[in-house]
């Protein structure tokens, strides 16, 4: 009961999605989400073992600058997308290398 | 960009964006729409395409209700061996940018849960080839039906023939 949504339709207001009609409502919607889905408002949390963190992103000499996170004293690194990476997905390819590949 | 140490032996990027809060949004669930395309595994999909790499074991998309108000949507990413390694993460994490990005400039003709093309919809492999196909016609093909045959010959061709036909015509 905690939805926003008529005593009639509780139940099936969950499970059930509805047409698009004219109005545009639901492709608004979906476009409104897609906006927000950029790399400035992104984060990507890689996960491994310490050994293979090591092995790829440090150096032999140099071991990676780990923090410790409070509660559990799990081990983290934090790195913005570099300059190079954010503004090269910012853009539309003209063609995916997905769509490539199926040519 | 977050490294996190994991004790279980596993490789797995997990890319999050924030998000309104979703119950309001029963009536058209948008960003169960959008999981559907992002976390598709057919031809021409984000999954299809990392996985022939080699790269990837597995690929998971979708909305999490995190608290009142707010919520993630969520791209998940299991990787291989292979597929940890700093260029291909970089690669990885472009397309599924890309992907998000071609949804973005596609036409959408439809609500992908209508009756007729529940579930299985190859919307999004039809919107790629609707987006690329006036490259395709520069490489010789003549009109955009039949570069999306082209595309087609590499794919399996019945499942989408129909609805391809019915969206090109």
């Amino acid at each position: 009961m905690a939805w926003p949504v008529e005593r009639d339709t509780v139940l099936s207001s969950a499970q059930l999605v509805s047409e698009w009609d004219e109005s545009g409502e639901g492709e608004k919607e979906v476009r409104d989400i897609l906006n927000t889905l950029t790399v400035d408002e992104g984060r990507a949390v890689v996960m491994a073992r310490p050994d293979e963190f090591q092995g790829v992103f440090g150096a032999e000499d140099k071991p990676l600058n780990w923090e410790s996170e409070r509660w559990y004293g799990t081990k983290y690194l934090v790195e913005r997308f570099s300059e190079e990476f954010a503004s090269r997905v910012r853009i539309t390819p003209k063609r995916s290398a997905i769509a490539s590949e199926l040519l | 960009m977050v490294f996190v140490q994991t004790i279980m032996s596993f490789h797995a990027i997990e890319v999050s964006f924030p998000l309104s809060y979703q119950p309001a949004r029963w009536k058209y669930k948008p960003a169960n729409f959008l999981a559907h395309f992002v976390g598709h595994e057919g031809p021409g999909s984000l999954h299809s395409y990392l996985k022939q790499k080699g790269w990837l074991t597995g690929l998971s998309s979708g909305p999490q209700n995190l608290a009142r108000e707010f919520a993630m949507f969520k791209v998940t990413l299991h990787l291989t061996r292979e597929g940890f390694c700093e260029s291909f993460i970089t690669s990885s994490l472009s397309e599924v940018w890309y992907n998000v990005s071609l949804q973005r400039t596609t036409v959408m003709l439809s609500s992908p849960f209508t009756s007729t093309c529940r579930f299985s919809d190859p919307q999004s492999f039809l919107l790629g080839i609707r987006r690329n196909s006036a490259s395709l016609m520069r490489q010789g093909s003549d009109s955009p039906r039949n570069s999306a045959r082209m595309i087609m010959q590499s794919g399996c061709q019945n499942t989408w023939r129909g609805l391809l036909n019915a969206i090109l015509c």
